[in-house]
């Protein structure tokens, strides 16, 4: 059985169907690529993963779990991370804030141990909990090559950077399953090819699970075990990369307009 | 279902014709061979419901003249409405009165704004009212044929009250702390006219408005004025804060205020105490005054109606009712609004258990009269000077 | 004289500062600006009096109680009021807490009647100290400084060292980030109206105490806070406070010379302010890009 499914997901708005009967699998640790045009229902499939939209019929299965109806929180909870395309980052927190938030559900403490942090300081069980949480971010810190901004509020980073904090701060959820939408947008060659090279090691280091939506055609095929490609809410095809490279509706429907 | 349906139709039926009837019931003139109608509006609800007590003070006159036998062999019909201190409300309940109830007159009416919303409806419909519970000087200057006030004016109370000050407590720094509307204008106008006559001057004036709940900047002003006493034209609850604050600079003058305070039990209990030792003007006898009528209306109120507190405004309720009493006596067996009206203008030296009364054709100010009183240990009366009219009143010379 | 200004001035403006801190709070989570906030005081200190007169606690046990109250209050208003508003446009969720303000004023008026009531808290106006000569400080002012001292330093370690309040103020920056990091973002709009409705009861205490307790009393002082939230920036608690005091010291100051100007210049800074400087004067200026 695949780790994550999606089978005859549906939405629409105003009788736009945005995503219609949309069904895939992705195996355990591998990285599922979605593509396809602008308006074409990629980042609507990741809202519907994550409980922002509730889907008009169709089931969405974490380890055979229907995650539909959930709530975004809940989504998270049980193990799936997200990045944006328009980045949605803390921007009046430092990079640090952000990434400890990351960590929010990894957090068991409630208001008591709060309190009592407050009173009682190291000693509690929450002054323990956040030494190791902060552990586990320092990592990604290292991991992502953050050491020089880690104490910056974000309104003040690059905006490449800036998609890194993001993508810093869906790894420290320690996710199962990875959203990744667009994360080389905006970002020149050079930090492509690092970004490639991050969510290869994501891939083996985390041994998560990656979807990813992109346009960078050179990185899809590169990275990419298998790719689905959708057009106007619906799956056009589903395979390897070369034989969506060859496909005739792919390269009709996206491609071919590249 | 249907039986409901039914049943429902019926009942609306009924109470229609019920309410319809009523209607017919009413008579133009406001009496008849066994009552008379008289009315009073007062919040009963709502933010001023403190003094909803004055209209159902002027039952207890009512019950008290009923038991006795009533006016000339007629009984005194009295409806309170409820109109919650807002005017649109007042005109209603007065409109239901006038052309549904048919009442005679009206009497007592809190608050100005009411009274103004429905002056000259009154007036259009020949509806006498005496004794609003307020002073106003649009209500009896110039003099309406319909309404006759008992209330003493601001200007006058505050005249004489700075008289006593003056003469009697010999203060020389006198402060004046006063609303900032007509209430308050109208003290400060009295006080400075009286002042003048000594060739004096306030040391220090300082207007507030009625919501203000820091006053530290006003009270500190007094105290670096040197002021020995502040006359304070002000609401309950911004004399409280005066006195709190005062208490916290340590500043203490001698506090004098309007009638508008003169409860002291209430005002002792919300100030904590600090209102012992303010000296007020008052519009009627001390509520545990020894006066036989006084006792007499105390009595019957502890039969009456045994959970009202016998306060100021329960008392202000009677007195204010007690002229209009009067000249229905006076206006004999034959009533009509013409001959009740000739009689009212014929009162002179009424005095109940207010000040004396006075009206004719041309002056409907019945009184220029205050009692000035001390709140003493344990929110206690305390009568410092007795009747004492104003001989600087403006209108009486016209 | 001056010294005794800047105390009373002070003392009054933490009193706005933490009624200020409480529509902020609000603001910053459900980005309306609660015109119940002043009546949900209300209705909190009118519990409190009810206690201490009709069960006679001790004044502490009935404080925390009516805290406790304060926070359900909150609680249940975001719940009745806000929750069920879908899709809400601004104008429509200040009609929503005005009508909760009516709600709780006709509550109150019915319960508790129109008469002013004495309200009375443990630090005394009428307990006065002497420090230096001439300047007069009251127990009542000190409590206010120690509860804003107190209670500033607590909102900062919550905020700064709970997951609470961290997950608090991680939804009001951005409430979709907040969700996909796990966060109840429905939970911290609940806490965050509690918070605020428990910090404007303890304010409101410290206002009934030093003037009448009656229905319409935070009606003046809820006015009086916004503008110290505005002129602190609507988003920065420490900066709100900051407001507060210098509104009281300004209302003060300018009240002793000008009498008759002291209501409106509260609204005179605000009208400057937001001319001036729409921000407010401790915001970082903070626009979301789209």
């Amino acid at each position: 059985m695949s780790l994550f499914k999606v089978e005859n997901l549906s939405i629409q708005f105003g009788g736009l169907k945005a995503v219609n009967n949309v069904s895939f699998e992705v195996e355990e640790n591998a990285i599922f690529s979605i593509i396809g045009p602008n308006g074409s229902g990629k980042t609507t499939i990741f809202n519907l993963i994550n409980g922002i939209y509730k889907p008009d019929s169709g089931r969405i299965l974490l380890n055979g779990e229907d995650l539909v109806g959930s709530r975004p929180d809940r989504v998270a909870q049980k193990g799936i991370a997200r990045t944006f395309q328009n980045i949605e980052l803390f921007t009046n927190a430092t990079v640090m804030d952000n990434l400890m938030l990351g960590r929010h559900i990894h957090m068991k403490t409630g208001v008591w141990s709060g309190v009592t942090a407050t009173l009682f300081g190291r000693r509690s069980r929450a002054a323990k909990e956040e030494v190791k949480n902060r552990e586990f971010v320092e990592q990604i810190v290292d991991f992502l090559d953050l050491q020089s901004v880690r104490d910056k509020f974000v309104a003040n980073l690059a905006y490449g950077k800036r998609k890194l904090v993001e993508l810093g701060r869906a790894l420290a959820l320690e996710p199962t399953v990875l959203l990744l939408d667009e994360p080389s947008a905006g970002m020149n060659t050079e930090e492509k090819e690092d970004l490639n090279i991050w969510i290869k090691d994501i891939q083996e280091i985390y041994k998560t699970t990656i979807l990813l939506i992109e346009h960078d055609m050179n990185m899809i095929m590169g990275i990419s075990d298998r790719i689905l490609a959708i057009n106007q809410g619906e799956m056009i095809f589903e395979g390897v990369p070369h034989e969506v490279q060859r496909h005739p509706e792919v390269i009709k429907a996206y491609l071919g307009e590249e | 279902m249907k039986i409901t349906k039914t049943v429902c139709t019926v009942l609306l039926a009924v109470v229609c014709m019920v309410a319809m009837a009523q209607d017919s019931f009413a008579v133009q003139p406001g009496f008849d061979g066994k009552e008379i109608r008289i009315a009073q509006w007062g919040p009963q609800t709502g933010p001023a419901a403190p003094w909803g007590s004055v209209a159902r003070g002027s039952a207890i006159l009512f019950n008290l003249i009923n038991e006795e036998g009533g006016i000339h062999g007629r009984k005194i019909k009295y409806f309170v409405r409820d109109d919650q201190y807002n005017p649109a409300q007042t005109k209603a309940v007065a409109k239901e009165l006038v052309e549904r109830q048919g009442v005679f007159a009206f009497v007592g009416g809190v608050s100005a704004a009411c009274g103004m919303a429905v002056k000259d409806y009154l007036a259009q419909n020949k509806v006498i009212w005496c004794g609003p519970s307020t002073a106003i000087v649009e209500y009896v200057f110039p003099p309406q044929k319909y309404l006759f006030g008992v209330y003493p004016l601001y200007e006058d109370e505050a005249s004489i009250l700075t008289k006593y000050l003056v003469e009697k407590k010999g203060f020389k720094k006198i402060g004046f702390f006063y609303q900032n509307d007509s209430y308050g204008k109208n003290g400060l106008a009295g006080c400075k006219q009286r002042l003048a006559t000594y060739g004096m001057k306030l040391v220090e004036e300082i207007p507030v408005e009625p919501a203000e709940k820091d006053l530290a900047s006003q009270m500190l002003k007094f105290k670096n004025s040197g002021a020995e006493t502040v006359i304070m034209w002000v609401n309950p609850t911004t004399a409280v804060i005066a006195l709190k604050t005062c208490a916290t600079i340590g500043y203490k003058p001698q506090w004098v205020s309007s009638n508008t305070l003169s409860d002291y039990p209430l005002m002792y209990k919300i100030s904590g105490g600090l209102f012992e030792g303010v000296i007020t003007g008052a519009f009627g006898l001390t509520p545990d005054s020894s006066n036989p009528l006084l006792v007499k209306y105390r009595e019957a109120a502890k039969r009456m109606a045994p959970d009202e507190r016998w306060g100021t405004f329960f008392l202000a309720g009677i007195l204010f009712a007690e002229p209009f009493v009067e000249a229905l006596k006076k206006a004999g067996p034959d009533l009509s609004t013409e001959g009740c009206l000739k009689a009212l203008n014929s009162i002179r030296n009424f005095q109940g258990i207010g000040p004396e009364v006075n009206f004719s054709e041309g002056v409907h100010q019945g009184t220029d009269s205050i009692q000035i009183q001390q709140c003493g240990p344990g929110a206690s009366y305390i009568l410092l000077q007795d009747w004492a009219f104003n001989d600087l009143a403006t209108w009486k010379k016209k | 004289m001056i010294g005794q200004l800047v105390v009373e001035g002070l003392a009054i403006g933490a009193c706005y500062g933490l009624l200020a801190i409480a529509v902020v709070i609000i603001y910053k989570t459900s980005e309306v600006v609660n015109f119940a906030q002043g009546e949900m005081a209300m209705f909190s200190t009118f519990v409190a009096y009810h206690i201490l007169l009709h069960y006679h606690y001790p004044f502490w046990l009935a404080f925390i109680i009516t805290m406790v109250f304060a926070i359900l209050l909150g609680v249940a208003i975001e719940f009745v009021f806000l929750r069920p508003a879908k899709e809400p446009t601004a104008l429509g969720l200040i009609v929503l807490t005005l009508g909760a303000e009516m709600l709780l004023m006709g509550l109150a008026g019915w319960k508790w009647g129109a008469e002013q009531k004495y309200f009375e808290i443990p630090m005394a106006y009428n307990v006065t100290h002497e420090p230096i000569k001439g300047i007069i400080i009251s127990d009542w002012a000190i409590g206010v400084f120690v509860v804003a001292a107190v209670l500033m330093t607590l909102l900062y370690l919550f905020f700064r060292y709970t997951r609470l309040g961290v997950a608090m103020k991680a939804t009001q920056q951005n409430k979709n980030a907040a969700k996909i990091m796990g966060v109840r973002v429905e939970r911290m709009f609940s806490l965050a109206w509690g918070l605020s409705s428990l910090m404007g009861a303890v304010a409101a205490m410290f206002f009934a105490s030093r003037a009448t307790l009656d229905t319409n009393f935070m009606m003046e002082p809820f006015l009086r806070a916004f503008a110290a939230a505005v002129l602190g920036g609507l988003m920065s608690i420490p900066g709100v406070l900051i407001g507060g005091e210098l509104l009281g010291l300004i209302e003060n100051f300018f009240g002793y010379v000008w009498p008759e100007w002291k209501p409106i210049v509260a609204f005179l800074v605000i009208v400057i302010v937001l001319c001036v400087r729409p921000s407010g004067l401790f915001a970082k200026h903070y626009v979301k890009k789209v």
